[in-house]
């Protein structure tokens, strides 16, 4: 009950402060009609059999069989409780409405079907820092749903891109392959709320993270994360779903500092530590997925951002040679050398640092420190799976 | 929306079945300039530059790829036509001072940014390719298309340029099917003198 009456507080608040945006949704009964507000949805509320809604609904269901049976979706019982516990605080009665899949993708974004689907991409799992910034993103989702804005949005591509296209166009946002003609560009169509959406969103996500004691200046700390990524990237814009379904960060990093003076609650909460527990164990493969991408500008702005703010040295350390090693460029070799030589021995910094270490060592002449780098490497996995390759690899450098 | 699906078609058509594929079968078969192989049965097959295409059903079905010689600063493989309308990007390229990790890095690294999700290799070891030393590494990935493939590559650096065969195809029925002609054909495979 106590939940009911945040949300619901939380949801009048942004109708009264955002009166020309909420005056502008309307619904699309031709010229001549008067414009008919959305009402919000309710908790275990499903939209009329016969209604349009409900079309896009099944739609949604549809895409959501295809997710449930991915190989994409991410098992881990904890992620899962994790990421699930946090959108329940944020949702209150909505929380058994909404469906939680985690999926094992590079780069940020969080998706939100009109049937109640939300997606989280782990790439998202790098950009925050703490559980407030997760609550920030999960929230904005949250809003989206509980404001029906994907019916406004979707409901005429319907009849201009088809059903197929719009479940594939589901699931591309949702980072499960969907065939080759789901492009960026429909994914945008579908997934482009409006900016008075957006604003909505990040509003009523604001209110729900200070109902549930979140510290909302994180959510603005989150769009300082992003734009520090970009930096000096000139092809991100034009590359990720992100940026292709949502407004500029910098507008809303504003709106959100504003907001976060407007709500921030007597004690708030980050939830930094909580945070860590759960995707500390993970920071490695997330950013091989990352590097993966070859995105390196991007690639080295996170390391920075992350190593600035995680005490996880070994990891970032051993990654940032990894992208020099991988970059290849004329001197790489000698920043990937000093980077994993600075990685060794620190806690974190897993064993394979020694094949990288040795395999750039070898491109720089010094074979026989190559060999003794492989050597130590086979000594502390002796089952390593690529064992043999490396013996020859040892032989080939002598 | 009009104007994407007439090009959506178009590019359909030109990367169909139909388009640019021709029959291989007999005794042996020249793959660029420097190897051959036997093929087992008749293949279909589309050349591309310094790869080659080998399909008995179609390329979503079953892919043995022939990398015959890519060179310092080159990347893998061509960008497949489906991406056409994609932001562009550098396919990651091959160096010739490359070690089998490195190889195997570098096909995950092409597969990623040609579309694929969660690529991942494991299991390399040397190995022969045809009767020469090389490496082979097992692959598994998530397709465009949604379809969970899994496969192998077999390698070798040879005069400092790499040749590669890659075998992909989806794990439900179609890998198990043709892995062991695939792998008879490999063991074909010759650099000519």
């Amino acid at each position: 009950m106590k939940f009911a009456r945040t949300i619901g507080a939380a949801l009048a608040a942004v109708v009264l402060a955002a009166a020309p945006a909420w005056a502008d949704m309307t619904d699309h009964d031709g010229p001549g009609e008067p414009p008919k507000p959305f009402e919000d949805l309710k908790p275990s509320e499903r939209p009329a059999p016969s209604s349009d809604e409900a079309g896009l609904w099944m739609l949604a269901d549809r895409a959501e069989q295809q997710i449930k049976t991915s190989g994409a979706v991410v098992r881990d019982p904890a992620i899962n409780a994790y990421v699930r516990g946090v959108v329940c605080k944020l949702a209150g009665p909505y929380c058994g409405d909404i469906r939680v899949y985690v999926v094992r993708h590079a780069d940020y974004n969080a998706s939100m079907m009109p049937n109640g689907v939300m997606t989280v991409w782990t790439g998202l799992f790098l950009r925050t820092t703490n559980e407030a910034q997760l609550a920030a993103v999960l929230g904005h989702e949250i809003g989206h749903y509980v404001r029906r804005h994907a019916v406004q949005r979707q409901r005429d591509l319907i009849d201009k891109a088809g059903a197929n296209m719009i479940v594939g166009s589901m699931l591309g946002a949702a980072g499960i392959p969907a065939g080759p003609l789901v492009t960026l560009a429909l994914i945008g169509s579908v997934y482009s709320y409006s900016r008075d959406n957006e604003r909505e969103a990040d509003e009523v996500g604001a209110r729900l993270m200070a109902g549930a004691g979140y510290d909302v200046r994180e959510a603005a700390a989150l769009w300082t994360n992003i734009v520090a990524e970009r930096k000096d990237d000139d092809e991100e814009k034009s590359k990720s779903v992100f940026f292709a379904t949502h407004p500029e960060p910098e507008e809303r990093q504003a709106k959100l500092e504003a907001l976060a003076k407007e709500l921030n609650p007597a004690e708030p909460v980050r939830h930094e530590p909580e945070f860590r527990a759960v995707f500390a164990l993970h920071l490695l493969g997330y950013l091989r997925d990352e590097l993966n991408l070859r995105h390196y500008v991007k690639f080295g702005n996170l390391l920075d951002r992350i190593e600035n703010e995680n005490p996880a040295p070994g990891e970032i350390k051993f990654m940032r040679g990894e992208m020099y090693r991988l970059r290849a460029k004329e001197g790489d070799d000698k920043k990937a050398l000093e980077s994993y030589t600075a990685a060794e021995g620190l806690h974190g910094a897993p064993h394979e640092l020694l094949r990288s270490l040795g395999v750039v060592q070898s491109h720089l002449g010094d074979k026989a420190a190559a060999r003794e780098s492989y050597g130590k490497y086979l000594e502390l996995e002796p089952d390593a799976e690529d064992r043999e390759v490396i013996r020859v690899m040892i032989k080939q450098d002598e | 929306m009009k104007r994407f699906l007439i090009l959506a078609t178009v590019a359909l058509a030109l990367g169909g079945c139909a388009n640019g594929f021709s029959l291989v079968a007999g005794e042996r078969a020249k793959i660029g300039t420097a190897m051959s192989v036997a093929p087992e049965g008749a293949w279909n097959r589309q050349i591309l530059g310094n790869n080659e295409i080998w399909t008995l059903d179609g390329p979503a079905l079953q892919t043995l790829r022939f990398v015959a010689g890519a060179a310092d600063g080159e990347p893998l493989m061509p960008r497949p036509s489906a991406t056409f309308n994609e932001p562009q990007k550098d396919a990651p390229k091959f160096h010739d001072n490359m070690t089998p990790p490195e190889v195997a890095e570098l096909l995950v690294a092409t597969f990623t940014q040609f579309g694929a999700n969660n690529t991942e290799t494991k299991g390399l070891k040397p190995a022969k390719f045809g009767v020469d030393e090389g490496f082979r590494f097992e692959i598994a990935f998530t397709a465009r298309s949604g379809l969970e493939c899994q496969g192998f590559a077999v390698g070798r650096i040879k005069d400092k340029k790499l040749y590669m065969a890659i075998y992909t195809a989806p794990k439900l029925f179609f890998y198990e099917r043709d892995r062991g002609r695939v792998d008879r054909m490999i063991e074909t495979l010759r650099f000519e003198a």
